[in-house]
């Protein structure tokens, strides 16, 4: 075991150069892949260590109406004596300030005692929690955040009118807990006691608002078992019920699709790191071959010529990992700062022993995986050819060694299934990536075997440099997957959120797009409001009845709640059908389908309900959720409304496009069934400038202080800016991806120059000049790299709109002017590159050629 | 006593593309301890095949090849890296020294692979032998044709076996060198008792050996100059 390990720091010692950019090339791919762990770490520990203060209790009962006096008494029933309760309520509602200014507000308004754990921070009184307020439950008190006040022209001391009553701001928040159940919210948050909240007026029937019943349970009581016990007890689907760790997990939903994003991505740039260290080996492996024949020849054992190389590998990771993890001092501001402005809770991101162990064994464990295919060739040794006078000791040939790279491409399978939480998620990525792998694959070999017939006449360093390219494949492929591989995710991402932008169209103020969107009109209302925008010069477009239904029946069958396992708290999928299961849901009517809606499946509506004909209504399903529901075209659904049952039938699935902003639901169904039962209405607002929104907005907030009005730019804008900000940090890791890139391209030249530094001198003792040899190292790298961006753009594009279909509902818009920088900019940088890593050999004298070499 | 090398009825055999061409053809050798023998013939003859297979790297089709009594073919792929270590000393044509190892280390390359520990002390000393002492951190690009092979005729001898395979150790030299390194790989050879099967063109050379075989066609002979 010594003599290993002497050899192999031998080997390392005595190959500095190839050390250095083997291990460069790897801690550029781990240092992404580290922070990214430590970023899933923090925010894990985070929902973990903090559930009880994110949510502010041991156990919930959360639903869209109020629970009932007996679905209470049924939950206290399992609840051990000594449990301390509370309610909390949260809406949206208009909140106007005392220069009539109004704003679009959450509203929490909350019993005494709540939050149980954590507190409130507060500018002026300072940490309280929840049974140390009591002025709030007293007087009618408010405490908002800062940004409230911004956007109101408030101060501490005035008055903000909620609803029919006003309350006096007391003190600004500066951070709270509990109720967290978003990961983020499209609105500032007010606080006010629960005792006023119906002062407001504000909740009439069919205002949409969630009602929280918190449990805080005695000292030692396990809430898990406590939660199962009361999801037990609690049949309606419509409640849902939370335990702190639930709660945890649903608020860190945001950070976490986030995280298992920026995992992928990072994964390419250690796929990529580890491409280049791999060609890097594989040229190192070949260059010692004829010593290891030698080694052989002395009585090494073959097996113990493959422990050096492995153990020199498994060396190198390691140093290779020490770079990596203090690169993350460099990186983690970055993506503590991206947390803050994405979550409502604040975490703190910090590199785990977890993660620095991980970050160890995936650069030890990579960089052997990939060195297989190259190891194999220690096993097909041919040391008996050092006798041979003219040949170099080499390794049989194996026409199976592709072989070699399936455990590579196995391992990066599975990091994929760890780093995202969801299979289909991991599957997708992981086909997406092979597939642009083979494709970049068979492009480069079919570019590079053309170009030598088509360019082979033109002139001399074109014709020397598609021939270099042509007949010197492994490192012209390995440079060209990993430029395509780099530049198809730099211009994905942008070219994606360019689309979602586009869609949004807020740099389009003439568009679709409504710039009020009024909800919670009571049909009482509609005829004054129609009036008063009449009056102000507009009208209300697109009034959508809203109505609240609950499911009763599926295909025939009682619908029962589903009990939330514990995978879904992991598995991105299963959440999604989770919320869609346990969702008591809004649905409208209409005969005609908006611009936004397109059937996917089934026939329109066949006109009104004819109730004499005695056939089931019809409903039209948006396509995901009967997907959720397992619903198809012809299944029967039961729908209770205001109690009373209703037998549909499913005619069509509808895609909609939910970014419209127009008054879209999951379910419509036919007029004439549910015209008289009681609902709310909404509207939208078009065309309208920044002052005569805000006019108007604030002459309806005085006139209907009920009624909630989303000022769609404004929430453009927001869900803009967070989905920015996902993007700076994807766009952040793909830029290291393309660093990855460029540093494996540096290698590759360098590998190639060296490699080829006996033609080179040859070529200048033939007549070449050093500068004809410079233009060809020029246009060869410069058709690389073009080459690579060209197609690694066109497949960006291509991955960016089966993007939009399959994520985003068809949202999709070329952009022009970044493919076409990003493909300048990568041949610049290609020759730049490529210049640098040859020049030393291009210097080279070629009187060495007579030296031998 | 038994011979340290036994060759008996080798035949070898390579396919180069449709054609079967035997290289060797039911050749027999013996040598005994101590013994020199020079082989010759012309380039494309077998030599380097045959040293292939005396040198465990390589199996005979046919026939069985004994270093100090034990059957190459019978030993595993471990056991004969095993025997090479301790049994054999190669010198190559090209020296084939380690380029990353200086000549201390290059020297007591062998002795490692045995798991000595006083590897460094011994190599220098064999360095000595051969005139390089002053060279001891000297790598192998910062030699001339001459050192290089001196090194290697170290490395080989220095962990003592019964029997080195030297292949044209001159080839590559100039004629004065080429008998400098020569003289001193008979004298080590002597010194110590070491049964030496030379590989050549050289006549001269073959006639400093005990004995001179011819090989052609596959087959030996012995040769008369």
């Amino acid at each position: 075991m010594k003599f290993i390990f002497r050899q192999a720091w031998r080997e390392i010692r005595n190959s500095r150069s190839f050390c250095f950019f083997y291990s460069l090339n790897l801690a550029l791919g781990l240092a992404g892949f580290v922070v990214v762990d430590a970023f899933r770490e923090s925010i894990e520990s985070k929902m973990v260590n903090e559930s009880r203060e994110l949510l502010g209790a041991d156990l919930a009962l959360r639903a869209r109406r109020s629970i009932t006096d007996e679905e209470l008494a049924k939950a206290r029933s399992t609840l051990p004596s000594g449990t301390k309760e509370a309610v909390a309520v949260d809406f949206f509602s208009m909140a106007a300030g005392p220069t009539g200014l109004s704003r679009l507000v959450k509203v929490v308004a909350f019993d005494p005692g709540f939050p149980f754990h954590g507190s409130f921070k507060l500018q002026n009184g300072g940490e309280l929690r929840g049974n140390e307020i009591g002025l709030l439950h007293e007087q009618k008190q408010a405490w908002i955040y800062p940004e409230a006040r911004a956007q109101l022209g408030i101060g501490l001391g005035d008055q903000l009118q909620l609803g029919k009553t006003s309350f006096q701001i007391s003190d600004l928040i500066v951070e709270e807990t509990g109720l967290t159940f978003q990961p983020t919210d499209l609105a500032p948050k007010v606080f006010i006691s629960r005792e006023f909240l119906q002062d407001t007026k504000l909740l009439g029937p069919g205002s949409l608002a969630f009602y929280t019943h918190l449990f805080c349970l005695p000292d030692g009581a396990d809430s898990e078992l406590f939660g199962k016990g009361l999801e037990r007890v609690i049949q309606s689907p419509e409640i849902r019920t939370y335990t702190h760790r639930q709660a945890g997990h649903r608020a860190g939903r945001l950070l976490r699709y986030l995280s298992d994003f920026l995992s992928l991505v990072s994964l390419v740039a250690l796929f990529l790191a580890c491409l280049g260290s791999g060609f890097l080996f594989h040229g190192f492996l070949n260059h010692r071959l004829p010593e290891l024949a030698t080694l052989v020849s002395l009585g090494v054992k073959r097996s113990t010529a493959l422990q050096i190389f492995v153990l020199q590998i498994a060396l190198l990771g390691f140093l290779s990992a020490l770079p990596a993890i203090l690169a993350c001092s460099f990186f983690l501001p970055a993506l503590s700062h991206t947390i803050s402005e994405l979550g409502t809770t604040q975490v703190e991101v910090m590199v785990s022993y977890r993660s620095i162990l991980l970050t160890f064994g995936v650069a030890m464990g990579s960089g052997c995986l990939l060195a297989l295919p190259s190891l194999g060739k220690v096993l097909r040794l041919r040391p008996s050819e050092l006798f041979h006078e003219a040949v170099r000791p080499g390794s049989k040939p194996s026409g199976m060694s592709f072989l070699h790279t399936l455990p590579g491409l196995a391992a990066f399978w599975v990091l994929c299934l760890t780093q995202a939480h969801s299979d289909k998620l991991a599957n997708v990525f992981f086909g997406c990536f092979v597939g642009s792998l083979l494709l970049l694959y068979l492009l480069a070999r079919f570019g590079f075997t053309m170009g030598e017939k088509l360019l082979g006449r033109s002139r001399l360093p074109i014709r020397l440099a598609v021939r270099s390219l042509a007949r010197n494949r492994a490192g012209g492929l390995t440079g060209f997957l990993s430029i395509g591989l780099g530049t198809l995710l730099l211009t994905l991402i942008p070219q994606t959120h360019h689309g979602l932008g586009k869609e949004i169209g807020l740099d389009n103020p003439k568009g679709d797009l409504p710039s009020l969107f009024l909800f919670d009109l009571q049909e009482e209302q509609l005829a004054g409001m129609e009036a008063l925008l009449q009056k102000e010069g507009t009208t209300l477009g697109n009034v959508t009845p809203w109505v609240r239904g609950r499911i009763k029946t599926i295909k025939g069958m009682p619908y029962e709640k589903p009990i939330h396992r514990d995978e879904a708290l992991n598995n991105p999928d299963e959440q999604r059908r989770s919320s869609f299961r346990n969702r008591s849901f809004n649905l409208s009517y209409r005969d005609h389908l908006l611009e936004s809606e397109q059937i996917l499946a089934g026939r329109p509506f066949s006109g009104r309900y004819d109730a004499e004909a005695g056939k089931p209504a019809e409903i039209s399903v948006e396509h995901k959720y009967a997907e959720a529901l397992g619903l198809e075209l012809g299944d029967r659904m039961g729908i209770e409304v205001a109690g009373i049952p209703i037998d549909t039938r499913v005619v069509n699935l509808r895609r909609v496009r939910w970014t419209s902003f127009q008054p879209n639901f999951f379910v419509q169904m036919q007029p004439g069934v549910l015209d008289q039962a009681p609902k709310t209405f909404l509207g939208t607002l078009h065309h309208l400038n920044q002052q005569k929104k805000e006019q108007i907005q604030n002459t309806i907030v005085r006139e209907f202080p009920t009624v909630s009005i989303l000022d769609v730019e404004r929430t453009g804008k927001k869900i803009l800016e967070v989905v920015g900000q996902m993007t700076w940090a994807l766009q952040l890791m793909a830029t290291l991806s393309v660093l990855a890139g460029l540093v494996i391209l540096f290698c590759v030249v360098r590998e190639k120059a060296r490699s080829q530094s006996w033609e080179i001198n040859l070529q200048k003792v033939l007549g070449c000049t050093s500068q004809q040899l410079r233009r060809q190292v020029w246009i060869e790298f410069g058709i690389l790299g073009g080459g690579a961006a060209f197609i690694g753009t066109l497949l960006s594009l291509g991955c960016s709109y089966l993007l939009s279909v399959v994520v985003f509902d068809r949202v999709w818009s070329f952009r022009w002017d970044l493919p076409l920088l990003v493909v300048l900019s990568v041949i610049a940088l290609s020759i730049i590159t490529a210049d640098f890593a040859a020049r030393r050999t291009l210097r080279e004298k070629p009187a060495r050629l007579l030296r031998g070499g | 006593m038994n011979p340290i090398l036994r060759v008996n009825c080798v035949c070898k055999s390579f396919q180069q593309g449709n054609q079967c061409v035997e290289v060797l053809r039911d050749l027999s050798i013996q040598a005994e301890k101590g013994e020199k023998i020079a082989i010759l013939g012309p380039s494309g003859c077998g030599k380097s095949t045959l040293l292939s297979l005396l040198a465990g790297l390589d199996n005979p089709d046919t026939g069985t090849v004994e270093i100090d009594g034990m059957d190459l073919a019978k030993q595993s792929e471990d056991d004969r890296s095993q025997i090479r270590s301790e049994k054999l000393g190669i010198v190559f044509q090209q020296y084939h020294l380690m380029r990353n190892l200086n000549a201390v280390e290059n020297v007591g390359l062998p002795l490692e692979i045995l798991g000595a520990t006083d590897f460094p002390d011994l190599a220098r000393n064999a360095l000595e032998d051969v005139g390089l002492g002053h060279r001891a951190a000297h790598f192998p690009s910062e030699m001339s044709g001459g050192e290089c092979q001196r090194v290697a005729i170290a490395r080989a001898l220095i962990n003592r076996p019964p029997l080195v395979l030297a292949d044209e150790p001159s080839g590559n030299l100039d004629q004065k060198t080429g008998v400098e390194v020569m003289d001193l790989l008979f004298n080590l050879c002597n010194e110590f008792n070491i049964t030496l099967l030379l590989v050549t063109h050289n006549r001269d050379l073959a006639e400093r050996c005990d004995r001179a075989l011819l090989l052609k066609d596959g087959a030996l002979a012995e040769f008369n100059s």
